[in-house]
């Protein structure tokens, strides 16, 4: 007689030391150290860190050691360390006009009060491979520069000024925290944005490139990208003082965006808003894209039906962690739905052999 | 005393400062059939959308007055709302597309209005379906065929058996023929005159067409910048209009 | 580059201390204030059967769409002196089920079975046993999709207001169409009831085999939906019915043989491909229910 396969318990076993052992991998090499990851693969750190929604280097460090590199099982196990901190407050936000900037640039304006800052970018470098990394040849010395005292204002204020660009009205709104309080539709912009700062980096690159190419096209400029160091602030609410409680590194992209007006708005420009902790600028100008692209209502432009206008659309499938989760369970055991159409198909069949 | 079916009383509805039609009072009786014309802009189809419960109006009074139950339409819930639309009302859009679900067969369009209100009875769906079918020209092998392999005006009589399927007290159509070839316009224009007076229909309908107007309207309005300009019954407003602009409209001067 | 500090510094690393990992969790994994959350929103739940409500799902340390609503239901209901049971497929030993107790164990230390009467909180995926639940036990099913409708509307907003407004004409042109195609309703699994006369509901993916055992049980019956943040309950002795038409009635077929393990004639069988030939063989899905037969 048949038995069915049974030891799952001991399978799980097997399968999650061999794992353990092929993450280690060839024992003759030197074992990777957290800040070997923390220092040198800084900008997956901060991806991890970013769409993990906690800033803590160590961690994100060895969540991608733990994940084998693998980046989105890396947010997950972040993810779900975070569901587990307790939450002490919530600091008043961050101020990017006070932020020391490493980088900073306008692609509307040539000058600008601030000066434009490369800052350490891959941009014009050539994407050649360099063979003198796999000897760790010389590492070439930047110059140093004193850190400018005064602060350095946002570019779009000076479109403001003139009236040209989308005023950006204080609702006085409380912002909700969306991973204390289920998302509901239609979400405000508060919610969308919490939201697409913790997205799918691909995702998001991927549906700013489909505005780019035409679908709900809106004609974006970087109007300003700045990369730097900003402080968050906690009020102790025993002590009602106001404390620096650390400092973080965030990419802020606004975008400006022509538009040429509708029965509700005259032309002027609008704009798109992209924040992100760590250095991740593809991912703050996408986000600043679909932002925008998600504003066409507020605006009173026309739903043209594209997936980036579309909020419950984007919103319901941007975020990496369910989107693999309910992927992956597709590798679950689904013998009994499977037997229950294995029947259907074959009652339907037979059927269709009297029939015919 | 015949009690007006519908009784509309200072209806107004603006968009953003522009207006969309204003102070519309009007009354409709039980086996009527009125035409509302008008150029484009003239408010005519904000004025049968609001009627119709597609929107909401900013002042007036919508009174429908059916087996001699009032329902005072713009102060009952949404849920009371949305049961009487489904249950008393119909919407013939002008283009089908926006009144049928393209991938579901035509049985099953039609018969969704049925299932809507209650029927679960297959049997008697389908048959009901067939029937339908039949009484719009539609060939009953087609029952299970999607509405997408049906040519313009099949597809037009398809949304008009699926509005009436379910005896609804008041018809709403919008340029019903206006989207359809010359060709096969005066055919669904038929249908609709011989279901008309077989079923004793009441129909508001919208028209920039006077001869839809002519042949199907007993009374009719004429609407100009959102408000009634002239109204009467359809012979004498054709025959005799009194204003301008419907002289203009009626010599076929205006290209509306 | 500076050298930035962190938002919170987290406690050391418990790693280097040496201690347990698990040791670092509250009871059942989610702290006190999660839980009172997720129990107001079942006692919602319970309270407007069928009713999807909505609740702020936590990232669990397993992937969504593998049981996280489930087992945040399963983690606000359990007590210290609760005994749990965890199927998969109607079986105690699949991988997930294993996994899933495993987790509980862990964070709880809480007493298991694989005995259906013994249990007193059950959580399932895609059946339901085949030995009567009774008073109460409750019974947590985990959901992928809780939206019914979602196959015909996609569109949350719009779903909530057909539900609202019971709007569910739709549902029964899907039925229609299966009929007036293939002469059957052609949903096997999932198949959507109609809970207390009210809301049109999604049972999760058992398969229509186990609807009837829904109607009237005298167990608590609860849904936890974690990834589209949904909870939603049938209490104690409610009518579920599942949608069909008069003429043709709903139809809980399974396939048309007898256990060859234990030779039951009336239970949901797995098929089981037993060598190269293509030969099959077929055995109940409930493992506990078949055990205890083939034991008599």
């Amino acid at each position: 007689m048949y038995v069915a396969v049974k030891g799952g318990e001991k399978a799980i076993e097997n399968a999650h030391n061999w794992l353990s052992e092929i993450r280690r991998g060839d024992v003759n090499v030197p074992n990777l150290e957290i800040d070997q990851i923390k220092e040198q693969l800084t900008l997956s750190v901060e991806r991890v860190m970013s769409e993990g929604s906690l800033y803590d280097t160590d961690l994100a460090a060895l969540a991608i050691k733990q994940s084998r590199g693998d980046l989105i099982e890396a947010i997950f196990l972040i993810r779900a360390y975070r569901t587990t901190l307790p939450r002490f407050g919530t600091s008043p936000p961050i101020k990017t006009e006070d932020m020391v900037c490493m980088r900073r640039i306008s692609a509307t304006y040539k000058d600008i009060p601030g000066k434009q800052k490369l800052g350490p970018t891959f941009d014009y470098t050539h994407r050649l491979l360099d063979f003198s990394l796999l000897a760790e040849g010389n590492i070439p010395k930047a110059e140093k520069r004193k850190v400018l005292k005064e602060k350095i204002p946002h570019v779009l204020r000076f479109l403001n000024k003139e009236g040209l660009i989308q005023k950006e009205k204080n609702n006085n709104y409380q912002p909700k925290d969306i991973t204390r309080n289920p998302l509901e539709f239609p979400a405000n912009r508060s919610e969308r944005l919490q939201s697409l700062s913790r997205a799918d980096e691909g995702f998001l690159l991927a549906l700013a490139y489909s505005t780019q190419r035409g679908y709900a096209r809106n004609h974006a400029f970087v109007g300003e990208l700045r990369i730097g160091y900003v402080k968050v602030k906690y009020n102790i609410p025993e002590l009602d003082i106001e404390i620096d409680i650390a400092e973080i590194i965030v990419t802020e992209c606004e975008s400006v965006n022509q538009f040429q007006g509708s029965k509700k708005t005259p032309a002027q420009f609008t704009r798109g808003y992209g924040l992100t902790f760590g250095q991740l600028e593809r991912k703050a100008v996408s986000m600043a894209l679909v932002d925008r692209a998600l504003r066409w209502k507020e605006i009173g432009e026309e739903f043209v039906g594209a997936p980036a206008q579309d909020e419950e659309f984007v919103l319901s499938h941007c975020d990496n962690i369910q989107a693999t989760g309910f992927l992956e369970h597709l590798k679950l055991p689904h013998y009994v739905d499977f037997q229950s159409e294995l029947e259907l198909v074959r009652r339907i069949r037979k059927e269709y052999e009297k029939n015919k | 005393m015949i009690i007006p079916i519908l009784k509309v009383t200072n209806l107004s509805k603006s968009y953003d400062n522009i207006v969309g039609c204003k102070n519309i009072s009007m009354s409709l009786y039980p086996g009527e059939v009125l035409g509302i014309v008008g150029e484009s802009g003239s408010g005519k189809t904000t004025l049968i959308n609001c009627l119709s419960g597609n929107l909401e109006p900013d002042r007036g009074k919508i009174i429908f007055n059916i087996n001699n139950k009032e329902t005072d339409f713009l102060n009952i819930s949404e849920s009371e709302k949305r049961k009487f639309i489904r249950t008393d009302l119909a919407f013939v859009h002008q283009n089908p597309r926006d009144g049928l679900r393209l991938n579901v067969s035509a049985g099953g369009n039609i018969g969704e209005k049925l299932m809507s209100v209650g029927y679960r009875h297959y049997g008697n769906i389908r048959s009901l379906a067939t029937k339908w079918m039949n009484k719009v020209e539609i060939d009953k092998s087609r029952i299970d065929d999607l509405p997408i392999t049906f040519s313009g005006g099949m597809l037009q009589r398809l949304q008009i058996a699926k509005n009436l399927i379910t005896s609804p007290n008041v018809i709403f159509m919008d340029e019903p023929t206006g989207g359809l070839d010359v060709s096969v316009q005066a055919r669904v224009l038929d249908l609709i005159r011989s279901l008309v007076n077989e079923l004793n229909l009441t129909v508001i309908i919208v028209s920039h067409d006077l001869a839809v107007i002519r042949l199907l309207a007993d009374k009719m309005i004429v609407m100009k910048n959102g408000t009634v300009i002239e109204s009467g019954l359809s012979d004498q407003v054709l025959e005799d209009p009194q204003q301008e602009y419907t002289q203009l409209l009626v010599s076929s001067v205006l290209n509306v | 580059m500076r050298k930035t500090n962190n938002v919170i510094k987290i406690k050391d690393f418990k790693v280097d201390k040496g201690l347990p990992f698990d040791q670092e969790y509250n009871f059942a994994y989610l702290d006190e204030n999660t839980k009172k959350m997720i129990r107001r929103a079942i006692i919602k739940a319970l309270c407007i059967p069928g009713y999807q409500v909505p609740f702020a799902s936590r990232e669990m340390p397993m992937p969504y769409g593998w049981g996280t609503g489930g087992v945040q239901v399963t983690a606000s209901c359990l007590t210290k002196r609760d005994t749990l049971k965890i199927i998969d497929q109607g079986a105690d030993d699949t991988t997930n089920a294993v996994s899933i107790r495993n987790f509980f164990k862990k964070t709880s230390n809480i007493k298991t079975t694989e005995i259906t009467e013994k249990a007193t909180l059950i959580q399932t995926r895609h059946r339901i046993p085949e030995t009567p639940l009774k008073k109460k036990q409750i019974f947590v099913y985990q959901v992928p999709i809780p939206e019914p409708l979602a196959f015909l509307e996609p569109k949350v907003s719009e779903t909530i207001k057909m539900h609202s407004l019971s709007e569910y004409g739709a549902m029964h042109v899907k039925l229609y169409e299966d009929i007036s195609k293939n002469g059957h309703i052609e949903t096997a699994y999932a198949y959507p009831v109609k809970t207390n006369d009210r809301y049109i509901m999604d049972p999760s993916p058992i398969p229509k085999f186990d609807n009837p055992k829904m109607n009237n049980s005298p167990a608590i019956q609860l849904f936890g939906a974690g990834r589209e943040q949904r909870i939603y309950a049938i209490p104690p002795y409610t009518k579920v019915k599942s949608l069909d038409f008069e003429d043709y009635p709903f139809d809980p077929f399974k396939a048309e043989h007898a256990c060859d393990i234990c030779g039951s004639k009336n239970t949901y069988l797995d098929e089981i491909i037993v060598d190269d030939a293509g030969n099959k063989s077929f055995i109940c899905s409930d493992t506990d229910f078949c055990n205890k037969r083939k034991n008599k």
